[in-house]
């Protein structure tokens, strides 16, 4: 059993809380806070905590604050926080930032009507968010990558030693592309490349251009989770444009990640089990009209 | 009279209207020296638009995007930018051989033409985009903004809804795979029309006017502009975004781009060569 530490903030949070919170079914000493529900995530994660990272931190609301419910999700938007909030989950795990850019910086929109509105709700609602990308990723194997390659159904079709390529009996871009959309449920799917190219090695991608240059050259087909259009697509395009049988697959950054957000909450209820931990899907909320064309 | 790459670039110079910025406008493959035959604009010089141009002797082309595909820096890395090689990295790359041997063979030359042509009052890429739209008429300047620069950019539309809207621009912009956030059958008649790369902040000026109700853009950052317009639709404001991809919203502004050094370049053709939109949708 992990140890319980109270600080004195803490503890002087609990007493009261004790008082007010007897409908939550729980007794007095289980009363549990966010910031201890993180120390027991960094217990089990099996990796060193780094002290220095700027993602992996609280983002929002009091970390001494009780948690009757967790929401695990892949972005902390205000519709996930509203729906966790419904449901009583007030302590929101995302693997991406709250308010809009990687390192949550609040001076650039302190200002802005969204932010406080939305900071607001969280507040209001004596609600908690905290970062969790890093550290989920550097797990090994990584937690993100876990989940998602199982929403994929690939796993038997794993290349030896590599959780990111897959051999797969002789196929096309597109029905690999069709079964990805299906599979992920993404209907913001985009291809570069003949749909028609003869593909049996895929290769998982990154965000950024030299991630990409590398796995192309393995594989027939690279999936990727947002990339910048200017050199990751370029690059692909001006393979496929002088003559390379390559093709590529680009989806949403949501349909790349999501999964392993569930798998989050799956790993997560096997230590915390005094509150009830909950998968909230962030979703994929780009649409391609169905009259768009496949000639390009 | 024989004109050179860097004469071409000399003239453009002189007629960009504010002070030359020594940046990233630079000579990106070829030789400054060559005799100019022809000059084309693209949004990037893609292997297809190269041999185009070659093939009709443009031997100058005119680049927004890099023809080697990397920004080589990490600036924007927290803000959605992208972390590529650098050159020294990059000549290693068996597609870099292929392209500048391609560049060579034809005597081409490749020059960046982005912040400068950015840096003018008038955002050609705004108008351009516009124009091809045919959303022109319908601008609505804000009062104490220069007309068509960047951040002035709403426009009264046909009303119709999000779907009905989105389908009449890709003939429009060529677009094959736009991406919309919001219901298909929403109302909208204001739009606020942004171009290429989106973060957060500037999304947020665009829509600043509750009168928009249908952002258009390029490419908005998913970690960014992307949640950050999902949240306005969660708390209530009724507004559809659609999103073209980088390569169609800046493309119509290479047209502008190729119009306007006609105005100086007489001696040689000027002509437009798009890049065309990378994706396709699925079936």
């Amino acid at each position: 059993m992990p140890k319980v530490e109270f600080s004195r903030r803490g503890f002087a949070r609990l007493a009261g809380a004790a008082m007010v919170s007897g409908g939550w079914g729980f007794a007095e000493g289980e009363a549990l806070t966010a910031r201890q529900v993180v120390e027991r995530v960094k217990r089990h994660l099996g990796i060193p905590w780094n002290d220095h990272t700027y993602r992996d931190v609280f983002h929002a609301g009091d970390p001494d604050g009780t948690v009757h419910g967790i929401a695990s999700t892949f972005m902390s938007n205000l519709d996930v926080l509203q729906r966790a909030h419904a449901k009583g989950l007030n302590f929101v795990i995302s693997h991406e930032p709250t308010f809009w850019s990687d390192d949550d910086a609040i001076a650039p929109v302190r200002n802005d009507p969204m932010f406080q509105l939305k900071r607001n709700y969280i507040e209001r609602n004596g609600m908690m968010v905290f970062r969790l990308h890093d550290h989920w990723h550097r797990r090994k194997p990584d937690g993100i990558f876990e989940g998602w390659n199982r929403a994929l159904g690939w796993n038997d079709r794993l290349v030896a030693g590599n959780n990111r390529m897959w051999d797969l009996p002789e196929t096309t871009l597109g029905a690999v592309a069709e079964h990805v959309a299906t599979s992920l449920k993404t209907r913001s799917v985009r291809l570069v490349g003949d749909p028609e190219l003869a593909v049996r090695r895929v290769g998982r991608g990154s965000h950024t251009l030299d991630g990409n240059m590398a796995a192309l050259a393995l594989v027939d087909a690279l999936l990727v989770s947002e990339a910048r259009e200017w050199d990751s697509i370029e690059y692909v395009r001006d393979a496929v444009q002088s003559g390379e049988k390559k093709g590529l697959i680009l989806i949403s950054h949501e349909a790349g990640e999501e999964a392993g957000m569930d798998n989050f909450a799956t790993w997560l209820r096997t230590f915390v089990t005094e509150v009830p931990v909950e998968f909230v899907p962030t979703g994929d909320q780009m649409w391609i009209p169905a009259t768009s064309t496949r000639t390009g | 009279m024989e004109m050179t790459a860097e004469g071409v670039i000399e003239r453009i110079q002189k007629n960009i209207g504010s002070t030359w910025i020594h940046g990233t406008d630079i000579c990106e493959a070829g030789s400054p020296k060559t005799e100019v035959r022809g000059v084309a604009t693209s949004f990037t010089a893609t292997f297809d638009v190269l041999r185009r141009a070659a093939d009709s002797g443009h031997n100058l082309i005119l680049t927004r995007e890099r023809p080697f595909w990397s920004h080589e820096n990490t600036a924007m890395e927290h803000s959605g930018g992208s972390v590529g090689p650098v050159r020294s990295e990059l000549v290693k790359d068996p597609l870099f051989e292929r392209k500048s041997e391609f560049i060579e063979k034809n005597k081409l030359v490749v020059w960046r033409l982005q912040e400068n042509w950015d840096a003018r009052a008038v955002d050609g890429q705004l108008v351009g985009l516009a124009m091809a739209l045919g959303w022109e008429k319908g601008y609505r300047p804000r009062a104490g903004m220069a007309a068509w620069s960047r951040n002035n950019n709403e426009f009264d539309i046909a009303p119709a809804t999000l779907l009905e809207t989105v389908e009449a621009m890709k003939p429009k912009l060529k677009c094959h795979a736009p991406r919309v956030i919001g219901d298909a059958g929403l109302r909208v008649r204001r739009a606020a029309l942004l171009h290429g790369f989106l973060l957060a902040p500037e999304l947020s000026r665009a829509v600043e006017d509750p009168a928009v109700d249908l952002v258009v853009c390029g490419e908005p950052v998913e970690w960014e502009a992307g949640p950050y317009f999902m949240d306005l639709v969660a708390s209530g404001r009724k507004i559809g975004m659609i999103i073209l991809g980088n390569e169609v919203s800046e493309e119509p502004g290479s047209r502008e781009a190729a119009a306007w050094i006609r105005t100086f370049v007489k001696d040689v053709p000027v002509e437009w060569m798009p890049a065309g939109d990378p994706f396709r949708a699925l079936k």
